[in-house]
């Protein structure tokens, strides 16, 4: 840090201490609007019936009552805790929660692959290759997702007519689908960061003697990691959530938001709060273990550490 | 740097002995897919656009341009601007909201970067029919937020804006962060120890140099939020209606595949404008890479 | 996945189906395996090169592309039931007991659920086709539309004895003139109800409770139910015209209505108006019989719900159990709907949703206090003057989705 005298020292330090205390501010704000929703949700997988569903009600499980039956579950009618058995139980949604995992999952190794190789090369290619490639990207990104749900259901249909072993309207279909939309995605936010990351320590490691996939694996890689993770990361996110394309070219499968979303129909139980509960519960606890492991690591393998050079 | 800038101004045509670009076959994967995956599909939408109905379930191909007619009428003209302004209100609102987040995340965080990543995503991986219900349930009208706070927006536009802001957010932090987490904030102190105010030093470096990443997320959030349908429905009441909701009326509703087709690409024409000036902006861009 | 014979696929130009049905038929004496309908049939961007005018007959030809399921009775019960329904319409008991049946337990039957949020969704499956489903369960709109459209498998009544049980009133319908393509699963009426602490007024017909939104919308909620083919019908019928007309005239007529209450209408939507009504969040609005009934048992205490079964024309409705033609196991699926025709599943059935299942045997079985309700037991006083909803022609349809969609932007 180039040192210019200690007043100036001083005024920049107290006013980095400000700005940075403004935006923590800031991101606790943000982070509280994330997760009040999520709070409200985890709080009324415990909510009981209402009130005038008990009073007609003569068995011991508050749970049991019909769905139809359960009254206003959007006030606090009492705290009880056999929502998370009803939906444990569940025949349709543990599975579905799987389906779309599995889905997701496969769809975000795809994605960011896909992604990452075009980010690769597109980025240094000339304009006449890039932009057309561009255009097509962008098209996958503007087309509403119900239209491209709708043809790709027509063509899901249509193509085991002329290829085949084209497995038919299931997981596999709603796996193809969103990989479309995930590749994109995963090709703009790694070029994102990889534009921005200049190639002059690629070039020292070719100077230096190392061959081309050396250098990617060892210079470009680690420090484009993040934005690879964050690509993952995204469209694993972006498919497990995906109502619109799955309810289309699903088939006879059922992914979660479908099970959710006709479920909403008759009035959400709070059942499957208890599942989203869980799962959030779940997530929270692997990213954890996963910190802790990471950090552990982190101290003894320091070589693992990229040299902080800036050759600005 | 130098060597780039040699490279680019020559346009392509000098070449230094060794070249740091990736060989251009990594890109045949994702072309082979778009072509079947994508392009497939939008060949039928754009046949069907073309198409006359002839019966429920029934359409007969030709060059019948009369949808693309029917398209400029003046409700959907009408509804199509309201939804440009809600996607634009609410693309902006995620950037007020995200920019700073992203930027706290990329300078301010080291250890725990990638958790405020996840932490961020981690709400995602419920659902966001939970999520937009559980938002209904605090904006609730007869709930603490309007009782006590007086905040009543259900069913307007406002609860609309919050909810898209709240499920775009994540889509936007992304490739900002990812563009501000390689930046080189001696940089900036450098120009703040030279004199420069914060603020225009913000603007001059970090901005600049970070811009691909906001322009990224910006479109990654306005173009689908025009797109949107679900979560206006379900927090406006079915008060508002979109173009996502017109192209899914037709579809599913009205089951006219033609006039749906025609909408769907009309709203792609219109929509591929904003995505020409990504191209320019990011281009003009690269330049400046670090 | 084998694509039926006689599915008209969704690419296929009108104008040349006779021909492949001629020529397949031919091929299936000799082969079996439809190479040359597919050859003639292509995906859509082929298509576009063939350049094919627009020479469409309208109606499908029935008569030789009816399948008829005489060959059912004597074939062996499927050990599959592939079941596409609406979430949670049906008790979870009755899949149990139905696969606990001694023939389908000897079968070793299991069955499968896929869900769907609206009819639309229904249709444009099944119309994409490709679809393994046995058992559906549009509503009778849409059970129109497939009867027309040739999807529905004309069901064997042989397989199914216990339809004897159903009131005969409802073997046959507007929606399925010869009986043979559904059977009712349950039925039900559009109504509204208003809060009568704020409202103090006694509004009969539908068209008194679109008068009254305009003038209460200011002290609370008001909510109408969604969906073009809710929204166009009720308000022709308020104004006393015909819920299936195609009349321009009409339409017109309804357009103008309709925008000139707007400004009354708060909210749009048929999900979460119940737990919402209940709340005591919406002080007028429309609503089926059976979810009305719940609000008014949900604010028992407060008293303050007043339910209107509408004199003069509204809707009636139904869900119906119906077999689509590409359906893998039809005896599974008549077998399926034979046990939910049985008295004790209708009384579990009922129960669970409160919606009227037309089997007198199994209703006298039911509790007083639901049979005396007229929310559930719907006088035909009443429904004798209420008309079914149907998707007459694809010009009707989209002519309520462009009126809905007007509507709806305000």
């Amino acid at each position: 840090m180039p040192s210019v005298g200690g007043a100036a020292t001083i005024r920049r330090g107290r006013r980095a201490f400000t700005a940075k205390r403004a935006f923590t501010a800031w991101a606790i704000g943000v982070f509280a609007f994330l997760y009040l929703p999520i709070a409200v949700m985890a709080l009324f997988a415990f909510n009981k019936p209402s009130p005038a569903a008990l009073e007609g009600f003569t068995g011991s499980n508050v749970c049991d009552i019909p769905p139809s039956q359960l009254g206003n579950l959007t006030v606090w009618n009492g705290f009880t805790t056999c929502w998370f058995d009803v939906g444990l139980h569940d025949p349709t949604y543990i599975p579905a929660i799987l389906t779309s995992a599995r889905i997701a999952g496969a769809a975000a190794i795809v994605s960011t692959l896909l992604g990452l190789g075009a980010a690769l090369a597109l980025a240094r290619m000339n304009k006449l290759v890039r932009v057309p490639f561009d255009s097509l990207v962008y098209l996958t990104l503007v087309v509403p997702e119900i239209v491209i749900a709708v043809a790709s259901l027509i063509f899901f249909v249509q193509l085991p007519h002329y290829v085949p072993f084209f497995p038919p309207l299931g997981s596999w279909t709603v796996f193809f689908g969103q990989v479309v939309f995930g590749s994109s995605l995963s090709m703009l936010v790694i070029r994102a960061r990889f534009v921005g990351m200049g190639d002059s320590l690629e070039e020292a490691g070719y100077d230096l003697g190392s061959g081309r996939l050396a250098t990617f694996r060892q210079i470009t890689l680690p420090r484009l990691l993040p934005a690879i993770v964050s690509a993952a990361l995204l469209t694993f996110t972006f498919s497990f959530d995906d109502y619109v394309l799955p309810a289309f070219t699903n088939g006879t499968t059922n992914t979660w938001p479908i099970v959710l979303y006709s479920a909403v129909r008759f009035g959400i139980t709070p059942a499957v709060n208890a599942l989203a509960t869980l799962m959030l519960v779940a997530t929270i606890i692997v990213i954890a273990v996963t910190g802790l492991v990471l950090r552990r690591s982190r101290v003894t393998a320091t070589v693992a550490q990229e040299p902080d050079l800036t050759l600005a | 740097m130098a060597a780039t800038e040699e490279t680019l101004e020559a346009g392509g045509r000098r070449r230094r002995t060794f070249s740091p670009r990736y060989p251009a076959w990594l890109t045949s994967p994702s072309l082979i897919y778009y072509a079947v995956f994508f392009l497939g599909p939008l060949a039928i939408l754009v046949a069907f656009s073309l198409a006359t109905q002839t019966g429920f379930d029934s359409i007969s191909y030709g060059f019948d341009t009369s949808q693309y007619h029917l398209v400029v009428d003046s409700l959907y003209v009408k509804i199509f601007g309201r939804t440009l302004l809600m996607a634009g209100g609410g693309s902006l609102l995620t950037i007020v909201v995200g920019y700073p987040i992203a930027y706290w995340m990329a300078r301010y965080l080291s250890t725990y970067k990638m958790l405020a990543l996840l932490l961020i995503l981690v709400p995602f991986w419920t659902s966001f029919l939970i999520r937009t219900y559980a938002l209904k349930i605090i904006l609730d009208p007869h709930g603490y937020l309007a009782k006590y706070l007086g905040i009543d927006i259900m069913y307007t536009k406002w609860a609309v804006a919050l909810g898209l802001v709240y499920n775009y957010l994540p889509l936007f932090i992304i490739p900002v962060f990812a563009s501000l987490e390689r930046m080189d904030w001696s940089l900036v102190e450098a120009a703040t120890d030279l004199g420069a105010k914060p603020f225009n030093a913000f603007r001059q470096i970090t901005l600049r140099l970070t811009l691909p990443g906001v322009v990224t997320g910006a479109l990654l959030v306005f173009i689908p939020m025009s797109g949107e349908y679900i979560i206006p429905n379900i927090l406006s009441g079915g008060n508002y209606e979109f173009v996502g909701n017109v192209i899914g009326d037709q579809f599913a509703s009205a089951q006219n595949q033609p006039f749906g087709s025609a909408l769907s690409i009309s709203l792609m024409i219109a929509l591929s404008g904003f995505v020409a000036l990504y191209i320019l902006v990011a281009t003009k861009e690269e330049r400046f890479g670090a | 996945m084998t694509d039926r014979p006689d599915h008209l696929n969704l690419l296929a130009p009108r104008e040349t189906k006779p021909k492949l049905d001629r020529l397949h038929r031919d091929i299936m004496a000799a082969v079996g395996h439809p190479l040359s309908r597919r050859s003639a049939l292509g995906i859509g961007g082929l298509m576009l090169l063939t350049a094919c005018g627009s020479t469409s007959t309208g109606q499908k030809p029935t008569g030789d592309t009816t399948a008829s399921s005489d060959a059912l009775s004597g074939k062996p019960l499927e050990n599959h039931l592939e079941i596409f329904n609406w979430s949670e319409y049906d008790d979870p008991s009755t899949y149990k007991k139905f696969m606990a049946l001694p023939d389908e337990a000897k079968a070793g039957l299991k069955i499968h659920e896929t869900y769907y949020s609206s009819n639309d969704e229904l249709l444009a499956k099944l119309n994409a086709g490709g679809t393994t489903y046995d058992i559906i369960a549009p509503s009778q709109n849409a059970v129109a539309q497939l009867v027309q459209t040739n999807k529905l498998l004309k069901m064997d009544q042989t397989l199914l004895p216990n339809k004897k049980n159903l009131d005969p009133k409802f073997l046959k319908a507007s929606y399925d003139p010869t009986g043979e393509y559904h059977v009712i699963k349950d039925y039900g009426i559009t109504m509204f109800y208003f809060n009568n602490t704020i409202i103090t007024e006694n509004p009969q017909t539908m068209h008194d409770f679109y008068e009254l939104l305009p003038r209460y919308v200011d002290k609370g909620r008001t909510n109408l139910l969604d969906g073009a083919e809710e929204v166009v019908p009720l308000a022709l019928m308020a104004l006393g015209l015909d819920a299936n007309t195609d009349s321009q005239d009409d339409f017109s007529k309804a357009t103008d209505f309709l925008m000139g209450i707007r400004k009354g209408v708060t909210t749009i939507s048929a999900s979460s108006y119940i737990d919402d009504a209940i709340a005591g969040k919406i002080i007028l609005g429309q609503g089926w019989n059976g979810d009305v009934r719940r609000i008014v048992q949900g604010r028992k205490k407060q008293g303050d719900i007043t339910a209107v079964l509408p004199h003069e024309k509204s809707e009636i409705w139904s869900d119906n159990w119906c077999i689509p033609k590409t359906a893998p196991h039809p005896v599974a699926a008549h077998a399926w709907i034979n046990w939910l025709l049985t008295p004790s599943t209708a009384v579990t059935e009922m129960e669970y949703h409160n919606y009227g299942i037309p089997i007198p045997s199994a209703l006298s079985k039911l509790p007083p206090e639901l049979t005396n309700d007229p929310l559930f037991n719907v006088p035909a006083s009443y429904t004798d003057n209420y008309q079914y909803i149907l998707n007459v022609s694809p010009q009707v349809v989209q002519e309520r989705t462009k009126i809905y969609t007007q509507f709806r932007a305000g």
